[in-house]
Order: structure tokens, then sequence, then C-alpha cells
């Protein structure tokens, strides 16, 4: 078999354009943040100045531990944080990722989980949060409760849809190619089915990082989401708004690194 | 060093045998295929020709072993056909390639239990040869065009080496000239290979063109009307007599309406 | 060009629209109060009968950080706050002012019942439940620094909503809350907790807990309505003193049975004079903040308290 990459049929150089536009609505939001606070248009305390948040992310991320309330809390809150997303996410990749396929091939099983799980879905996950603290007390498994329930729902969903949506002579071209069944799902089944598998994690992986705040509300002793709520407490609008950007950050780091992961498999790469 | 005109050689490879396949249509059963019963010997190609709505898909469908059947028996080189397997290659209609894989990998998907790698490579670039795609192994599906991708479903089978290469209407979608280049392909291929065939088409040129045989077949209830031998000298000529009375002949079976028809084999 | 200039008309109108109602409403408007729903916060929900010819209305918070977010954005006239939070405020230069008190006492220091802990020095190595930047995180501290315990290294403090520290007490997770009334009663009345201590320290801080704010600039473009608001706070509670059991009825109201709040009454002290030896008291539980790391300078004391409102309700009396 050979080893080299697909020949592309279209070459696409990249424009200017392509590459600063992307960062053109940022800036403004930017911009019209500086204004705001800098032209006295809104008092500080309401909207710190971008120069207020910047120093305040400066000291929370490097300055030395202890010479500050928040100083040097960055690499704790950030590594705990990856842990508890990282952690919730996975669950919801083992539990939903199968569920999800199998829901997808076979209607018996869609019959037999569909109401369940798309009541469930209904409900909000702040609606969970006090349950959660009851079932699994404060602490690190809560958090894990909440992420994990909250990604497993786009990501069975798009299972499901891609297991549903596949050519059924897929299946059929490759059962008269000689594969057994187990083969068949890792060989065709999934591949086939790996677009709308990809949009479920990122989905996923997005709503992870948002239930991690909801999460991190209570219970737990560190994290980014646990420092945006302790800002609230203390009115700190700067660690607010600081804490919001860096979580966004973080997430998309996470969001490229996921994606770069999966294009090792074929199916992800070339379609 | 062409098929003599008088005999097509080869042992029986693939016998049906009193088929009957009944379908369950709105709590009633609805009799697809009826009695259906013939033969095809190693080497031979076999058209099988009908009406929409005659059952030769579901034939087809069951010989490829992704049907069950109600009643008869089909036999591969006198082994029961119960599931799909490599030896009755089967090319679909529309492209069913998987997309994620190049060109070279969908040919060589089906060897991947069994050979090195380096004997995969040799069998993959010799059969893109064969049909004429050397060179776009790196190519994704979505990059060739519909011609092309009928030679890789032909390929990705053919590889496989199977007893019998089964087609369901494979050049349907095609033009007219691509058609053509199709139909000169899979003549030389075939011969060759000395591959058995069975394909079903809807298209009486077609079948005549490429096939040995030609099986007629009715609708309601599915059943062979007629088995026609294709005795004319390849490479087959269309403006020539005997292929225009054929042809008229097969086309009066064709629409042919009496009831109670029984099947006449033989020509 | 017709139809593009109408259409930029339309979307300067509804520019218009929106500023106007954006705009922090008038003191014609109902006054907005803010507080907390617990007994002891209770008075706004009295103030209506007192300013007659007014509307008012009292919006519900859960902690003080998020009424004086309220207050400084224009949505309340006045809020409640802990005096802690006030002191952190107005060091951050937000301009905030304290008009009167608002409650003392009211805290406690609960363990689980039946545990082993007996005294405060005990705590040390165990797992504390607190919430980050509240009073009572600083109670807490002073108690445990009184008693020898470094609150940074001695103790694990663990990061809990007051709602949650009840649960997080009775199924082990901690081993030790410090938070406000009717929590630690609630602990003791449901049969997991037990009241260590009542942290209040006679001298340097006492009892002081909660007060009533609003914004300078309130003072200084409207103080009619300032005073009238610190009137009818004074009026309601001392009129909740005197009806002690109708201030507990309305406090069940919000949810706690009446049982546990009768419990909780002793600890629980209504207040809203202010006078010298408050603003002394204010200004020693600032310097101890200070001390602690919790604020980076101290306010300016006579500039966050403004006494002149109590003292003209109390020349009324």
């Amino acid at each position: 078999m050979t080893n080299q990459e697909p020949v592309k049929i279209q070459s696409r150089s990249k424009p200017a354009a392509a590459i600063l536009l992307p960062w053109l609505l940022p800036a403004c939001a930017l911009g019209l943040w500086a204004l705001l606070s800098m032209g006295g248009l809104v008092p500080p305390y309401l909207l710190p100045p971008p120069g207020q948040v910047l120093d305040t992310a400066k000291e929370y991320i490097f300055a030395p531990p202890g010479s500050g309330p928040y100083a040097g809390r960055f690499a704790g809150d950030a590594l705990a944080s990856l842990g508890r997303v990282g952690g919730g996410f996975a669950l919801a990749v083992a539990l939903g990722l199968p569920l999800g396929l199998i829901s997808g091939r076979l209607r018996f099983m869609r019959l037999f989980l569909d109401t369940f799980i798309n009541g469930v879905r209904a409900v909000p996950g702040i609606a969970w949060l006090p349950l959660a603290l009851v079932w699994f007390g404060i602490g690190f498994k809560t958090t894990v409760f909440l992420v994990s329930l909250a990604a497993f729902f786009p990501i069975y969903l798009g299972a499901a849809a891609g297991a549903m949506q596949i050519n059924p002579l897929f299946l059929q071209a490759g059962a008269m190619m000689g594969l057994g069944r187990g083969q068949l799902i890792f060989s065709v089944l999934i591949p086939a089915a790996m677009p709308h598998v990809v949009t479920g994690l990122r989905l996923g992986l997005g709503i992870a990082f948002a239930y991690l705040v909801l999460g991190e509300l209570t219970g737990v002793p560190d994290g980014l989401g646990a420092a945006i709520m302790d800002a609230r407490m203390l009115g700190r609008v700067d660690i607010i708004i600081m804490g919001i950007l860096l979580i966004a950050i973080i997430g998309r780091i996470c969001d490229l690194a996921m994606m770069g992961g999966l294009k090792l498999f074929k199916s992800v790469r070339r379609l | 060093m062409g098929r003599g005109l008088a005999d097509i050689a080869g042992a029986p490879c693939l016998k049906v045998e009193g088929l009957r396949k009944r379908f369950r249509v709105n709590g009633h059963h609805i009799s697809a295929l009826e009695e259906v019963s013939f033969e095809v010997r190693s080497g031979e190609v076999l058209g099988i020709l009908g009406p929409s709505g005659c059952g030769k898909t579901t034939l087809l469908n069951i010989i490829a072993g992704f049907l069950p059947h109600d009643g008869g028996r089909v036999l591969m080189n006198r082994r029961p056909v119960t599931k799909p397997g490599p030896e009755r290659g089967v090319v679909f209609q529309e492209d069913a390639l998987f997309p994620w894989l190049t060109v070279a990998e969908n040919v060589g998907f089906g060897l991947r239990n069994g050979d090195g790698k380096a004997g995969r490579r040799i069998k993959v670039e010799s059969m893109l040869e064969m049909v004429g795609l050397e060179g776009y192994g790196h190519y994704l599906p979505r990059a060739i065009s519909g011609g092309m991708k009928q030679r890789v479903a032909l390929a990705r089978v053919l590889v496989l080496r199977p007893a019998a290469l089964l087609m369901d209407e494979p050049f349907a979608a095609l033009d007219a000239q691509t058609r053509a280049d199709m139909h000169q392909l899979l003549i030389s291929l075939q011969r060759r290979l000395e591959q058995t065939v069975v394909f079903v088409t809807h298209d009486l040129e077609e079948a005549i063109k490429l096939a040995d045989r030609v099986l007629v077949m009715q609708k309601s209830p599915g059943r062979i009307r007629r088995d026609f031998a294709v005795r004319l000298p390849r490479p087959r000529n269309l403006d020539s007599l005997e292929f225009l009375e054929l042809k008229r002949s097969m086309y009066e079976s064709l629409c042919g309406q009496e009831a109670g028809d029984s099947p006449v084999l033989g020509n | 060009m017709r139809k593009p200039s109408s259409l930029w008309a339309a979307t300067i109108l509804l520019f218009a629209l929106a500023l106007i109602a954006g705009k922090p409403a008038l003191a014609q408007d109902p006054w907005r109060v803010g507080t907390w729903k617990t007994a002891q916060t209770i008075q706004p929900f009295f103030y209506q009968q007192f300013l007659p010819g007014s509307k008012l209305e009292v919006f519900p918070f859960t902690n003080p950080a998020d009424q004086k977010m309220a207050l400084l954005a224009g949505s309340l006239d006045m809020c409640g706050t802990t005096l802690a939070h006030a002191i952190h405020a107005a060091s951050r230069g937000e301009p905030v002012v304290v008009v009167a008190a608002l409650c003392n006492k009211c805290s406690a220091l609960v363990v689980k019942k039946g545990g082993p802990i007996q005294s405060i020095k005990e705590l040390a190595d165990k797992k504390i439940g607190y919430v980050p930047g509240t009073m009572h995180e600083i109670l807490l501290r002073e108690a445990l620094t009184k008693n020898g315990i470094n609150p940074n290294k001695d103790v694990k403090l663990i990061r809990v909503d007051f709602f949650d520290m009840g649960l997080a007490l009775a199924r082990g997770s901690i081993d030790a809350f410090l938070s406000g009334e009717p929590f630690p009663t609630l602990a003791v009345l449901q049969g997991y907790g037990r009241i260590l201590a009542y942290p209040y320290y006679g001298g340097g801080v006492g009892t002081i807990n909660a007060g009533m704010l609003v914004k300078r600039e309130t003072i200084e473009k409207n103080p009619q309505l300032v005073a009238d608001l610190v009137a009818a706070h004074a009026a309601s509670t001392e009129y909740l003193k005197a009806h002690p059991r109708q201030w507990l009825q309305r406090a069940a109201q919000f949810g706690t049975p009446l049982k546990v709040l009768t419990k909780a009454a002793p600890n629980m002290e209504l207040a809203w004079r202010m006078d010298q030896g408050f603003v002394k008291r204010v200004a020693n539980l600032g310097a101890r903040m200070k001390a602690l790391g919790i604020i980076s300078q101290e306010p300016d004391y006579d500039k966050l308290i403004d006494l002149s409102f109590v003292n003209r309700v109390k020349l009324k009396d």
C-alpha cells in the first residue's frame, strides 16, 4: 500500500484577507472595550480597562505564588481545570460514542434509548448541580459528572447521526470484500460516520468547557471557573474578564489539539 | 485466442435451483421471484434482462448473499450461498467507493487479510494498470470521474479473483461514450482473466454486446421467460443482421404480455 | 433615494429608544432596594409601610457582591452589604457609602455533632469550608489566628458555597464551617451539627456584621431619597424588634422553618444605629483585613461611613 498522501486537485493559496479577516472582530471588540473604559464612558469598577486586565493577567500567570491573593495561581488552576474537563470529556466519549453508533445502526437500541436520553437532554445542566452535590458531594466527582453529562449529548447525537446516514452500500461492499463484523465496524462504519462524529466531539468539548465553570462553582479548591466565581464574590471584574479570556484561549487550543489528533485518521484528514 | 462459437467451456460454477423470494408489503406477501432456475458455467458471461420490478436486482442480491431467500437453492462451486463474500464480488450501480480512501487504498481494501505489504502493493498496481488507472493511485474518489470510479469498483473486486463477478446495472449512470469505453474494458478484462460474470441490465444492446447468454425475465411474479444464447462472433458488430435479429427477438420476449406464458429454455 | 434614507431614520430612532430605555431610572420611579432573603436582613421588605406615597421594590440576592454590582450599575438605589465587603469595595476606590447598620452577630462556627473537636485549637489539620472574600472568612481567619492556628498552613480551607456547607459537613467532606444564620442552627436542628463557638471579640471588632449601602452619587444628587430610605429602615428595624413573632413569621416565608428561626433568634440582632464606636470597630476590622492581606490599603473610614442620616433619625426619635 502506498504511504503518500492523496493528490490535492485544487491548490489554495492564502490571500492576505484570509489571514487578517478572522482577527477583525476581536480587534474591533478590543477597540470598543478600550474606548469605553479609557474614555471614561464606563467607570473602572464596572469595566476595567484592558491595561488593568493585562496587569492582573500578568500577576495571575507569572508572579511567584504567595505575593498576592491571585499571584501565580494560573498554572495550578489551569492544570486542575484541564484535569476536570479532560476527565468529564473522556467519560462522555467513552459512553456517548459507542452508544451513539449502536443507536444509529440498530433500531431496537434507538427505540430503547431515545426517549430517555432526549428527556435527560432537555434538563439544563445547572439544574443537575444541586442533585450532583447530594449524590457525589463536593469535589472532583461532581464537576466531572456535570461536565460529562453536558458533553455526552452532542457526542451521542453526532455518532448516531453519523452511523445512521452511512450509505448502506458501504457496509454491503465491505462484507462482499470479505470483512468480518468487527472489521466492518472499525474499517467501514466508523470512518464513514467520522464527519458527524467529529462535529459531535467538537461541540462536546466546547460544552465541556462551558460546564466546567458551573462545575467549579462550589466545592473545589482551585480551577479557572473557581477563580471566576471567587472574583464575582470579591467584585473583581478584572479577574472575571481575565478568566473568561483565558478559558476562551485554552478552550480554543484544546479544540485545535483535538482536531490535530483526529486528523491522524484518514477519514478526518481527507474528507 | 477468442472463445469458440460452438461451446463455452467450463464446469457450472453457479447454480440457482427453484429460487423463491417473497416480500411482506403492508401485511400481505408479494412474490418477487418464483421458480427461478439456471446455471452459469465458469468463464461464462450471463446477462439478466428484464423490465423494472421483475426482480432481477433481487435475484442478484440473493446470489451476492445480501438477501435471504424463501425456497430453492443457490450454490456457488457446489457450496450453498448464505452470506456475502469475496468469491462473489459485486460492482454496484452507484458509487460505493470509500470516500476517505485513495484509489489505491480502495483497490487494496479487500486484500488486507493475507499477503505482505509489498505483495499487496504489487497486486494493486498491476490491477490499476489493467483497468487503465495507472498513475491515479493517489487520487481520492471525489477527484475522479464517474467512469473512473466504476473502474476502481471493478478493480477492487477483481483483485480478489472472485469466482463470479456480479454487476447490478453498473454502467447505467454513465454517458454513452464512457459506457462504450467501459464495455470495452469489461470485455477485455473478462477474456484476459477468464472471469465468470453475471450482470443485470435493462439495456438490450448492452446485454447482447457483452453476454454469452441472456436470461429475459418477466415480472409479477419474477420468472425467467426465455434463455437466449448469444452466438455472435466477438467483437460484436451492432449493425450486423444477426445482432438486429437477436435484438428484435429479445425485445418481443421482453414485451410479451401473454399470461401463463411458460418459460422456454434454449434458443 | 427614498428607501435607504427611511431605513436610516428607523435605525437612528431605534438606537435612540434603546439609549433612553437603557438609562438608569429616575428617583420618581419605584425605589429599588436589594437585600438577602434571610431573617437578619429582612428590613427592606417592611419599608413600604413606612414610605406612604412612594413605591418601593425589593430585589433578593444571595451574596453582597452581586447587589453591590447592581448598585454601581444603577439598577438599585440602596442595597445590603457586609461591612467586610464595604471595606473591600472602598479600598478599591469604589464610590460606595454605608448609611445605616443592618444587623449584628449572626455568625457561628459549626462542627460535626458527636465529633471529636471540642475547641478551636483542635481544628488544626482539619478541613474547613469557607467562601472566599466574605465577612465569615475574615471571622474564621481571626478565630483561627487568635488560637494559634495559621489559616494558610495549619488547616485545609475548602471552597464551598454557604448553601452546600451543611451537606458537606453531614457527609464528612468538611470538618467545620463558619457561616451566617440560619445555617448553623439548621445544622444543629437537623442533627448533624454542633456550634463550637460564636466568633465575636469584645473590644476590637465586636459584633458588627452588615449595613446598608448607597452610591456616593445618590447622596450628592438626591440626599432626600437617602434620608427617606434610612428613616424607613430605622422604623422597620424598631418595629420588627418590638414584634418578634411577626418578624420570624415573615422570615419563615423565605423557606426556613419557624422552629429553626426561633432557635437562631438570640444570635440575630437587627440594627440600624451607627455611632463613632461603630466607625471605630469598622476601622479595626479594616486593619485586620489589611493584616491578613485581604486588602492592600485601608479606605478612609469617615468617607465610607456617613453618620448624618442615622443621626437625623435619632433626632426624630
